[in-house]
């Protein structure tokens, strides 16, 4: 079980303050406005609006991340898998495999805000669509006006949780983008056999041409959204 | 980890039990949707020697304002043994971190949809004892638990899982929606529990409702929020709800940072019924501050 200890967020945050600035792989958990009253950071904790410049309009991607450099000095002790035909046995190594890596590498949260205007020249939608990998860089507030990040996690020793900001944002290389797709993924998971045993859950209902006479198109993909269709 | 954890583990991982949770059950008794900030968390219960019991949960989540002191206050509040059934609508975070922050949770039986997730959750998933996905040929197909009455409990997953190299994937629309329903046909009563999956987007509950069933109660889709609404979504959530009365439930903490849930809309859309206004509407965090209770019964 990996459990995460206040000295190992101190170790964690350390890089940010002291080196100015740290690199992650992001994975993108959900984008869209910030519209309520309250705002809460990775750490579950309610925090101040006037930190994100009062009642300006704010736009959140929260991503779930790790280091990027710990995920290229760690990545090698997994075993690449063909997802398209995995073994019993190479799902238990997997997990193994997983176990392990975990055992000893921090999971933050990045919350990005954005103001109107911030990084005018990406299509948001796109570059922020759910379950999408970055690289993000994130430096010392001082160092700039650029959007803000909250770094934490609920799980890390509070008070030792701040903003940095936004250094760059990037692409990730195709090797590496394969590898992150591949590890993290849940193919350490066996299917649930059904059909095999008595008990098994039972198909239905069938109404066959019992459906009363809606004409509802219930998969048109032009069906007209009511507001513009979010991001997450 | 020492070996012996680990083949531990995984020798459990490979022997879920075959399920019916409903099968040793009389009849269905009621849905609990419990107060865990934002986020879902629904206990599914049953009758069975004249007591009502816990048959199964349906996701365990809670994040932003969650009522929980501690691990073993979600314990307590979300208990679940060892043998209890935990379906998962999807992977956000908000519908299962509460069992990463408990303890209880890890040993239940998971069952859980095959999807792109985040490395936490993928972490999360490394460390609890039974955990199964839905494999990915009864997608878009309904499947039944169902008690000694026929009560039944109907999930489905939406949609396939599109390959770990797919460029992305929209979790809502490839996870788990569950409905309720007691008797059978036009004269049963059903209760929606969509996740935060679109009403419309489920076969399953178009099915429900083109079986003229009584919808008696939802959990609104997406905490309530006021995306992914169509018209389709509204024709039919209007039409469903036309002839008696019926309950809402917002699955979200009362200050949150999504804005949810939108009342109005729902108001909007339910509330022109022939008078009187048929729906109620429940925040699951409504009766926090007076300390008597933390859900929101449906049925």
């Amino acid at each position: 079980m990996t459990q995460t200890s206040s000295r190992s967020f101190e170790a964690f945050a350390q890089p940010l303050k002291k080196r100015g600035a740290t690199w992650f792989y992001a994975f993108v958990e959900d984008a869209g406005e910030v519209e309520g009253e309250a705002i809460y950071g990775p750490d579950d904790r309610q925090i101040d609006r006037s930190q994100l410049g009062g009642e300006a309009e704010q736009y959140r991607v929260r991503l779930g991340a790790i280091r990027r450099s710990v995920f290229r000095s760690r990545m090698a002790g997994i075993r690449k898998l063909d997802h398209t035909a995995i073994t019993e046995a190479q799902r238990v190594a997997r997990l193994h495999e997983l176990q392990d890596f975990f055992r000893e590498t921090r999971l933050p949260i990045l919350d990005l805000y954005l103001k109107t205007g911030d990084l005018p020249d990406i299509d948001r939608p796109r570059v922020f669509a759910p379950s999408g990998w970055l690289e993000v860089c994130v430096g010392s507030r001082t160092e700039s006006e650029a959007p803000l990040v909250y770094v934490g996690a609920p799980e890390f020793r509070r008070g030792g949780y701040y903003p940095g900001v936004l250094k760059r944002l990037q692409a990730v290389d195709e090797l590496h983008w394969g590898r992150l797709r591949d590890i993290f993924s849940l193919a350490h998971i066996s299917d649930r056999p059904f059909g095999e045993a008595e008990g098994r859950p039972e198909p239905g209902p069938d109404l066959g041409g019992d459906r009363p006479g809606y004409d509802w198109d219930w998969d048109d993909p032009d069906d007209t959204p009511l507001d513009e269709f979010p991001v997450f | 980890m020492t070996a012996r954890k680990r083949s531990a583990i995984a020798d459990k991982t490979a022997s879920i039990a075959d399920m019916n949770p409903l099968a040793d059950f009389d009849s269905l008794c009621c849905a609990c949707v419990h107060d865990v900030g934002q986020g879902d968390a629904i206990s599914i219960y049953g009758h069975k020697d004249s007591e009502c019991r816990l048959v199964m949960r349906f996701d365990y989540g809670g994040k932003e304002g969650s009522p929980f002191k501690g691990p073993d206050d979600i314990n307590t509040r979300l208990d679940i043994g060892a043998d209890d059934l935990l379906m998962l609508s999807h992977w956000d975070e908000d519908h299962w971190c509460a069992a990463r922050k408990g303890t209880s949770a890890r040993t239940a039986n998971w069952l859980v949809p095959r999807q792109l997730t985040s490395p936490r959750a993928v972490e999360f998933s490394t460390t609890v004892e039974k955990l199964r996905t839905i494999p990915e040929t009864p997608a878009q197909r309904p499947f039944a638990f169902r008690a000694r009455n026929g009560d039944t409990i109907w999930w489905e997953k939406l949609g396939a899982f599109p390959g770990v190299n797919s460029e992305d994937e929209d979790c809502n629309k490839t996870g788990v929606v569950l409905a309720l329903q007691r008797g059978t046909g036009g004269n049963s009563r059903v209760i929606l529990l969509p996740g935060d999956a679109p009403f419309h987007r489920s076969p399953l509950y178009r099915d429900l409702f083109a079986q003229k069933s009584k919808l008696v109660g939802l959990v609104a889709f997406h905490h309530g929020a006021g995306t992914h609404w169509t018209r389709t979504t509204e024709r039919m959530l209007r039409e469903w709800t036309k002839t008696m009365p019926f309950d809402v439930v917002f699955s979200c903490s009362e200050t949150n940072s999504y804005g949810h849930p939108d009342e109005n809309r729902y108001r909007r859309v339910l509330g022109t019924s022939v008078p009187p206004p048929l729906a109620s509407y429940y925040l699951t965090g409504m009766f926090r501050p007076t300390g008597i209770g933390h859900c929101i019964w449906l049925w």
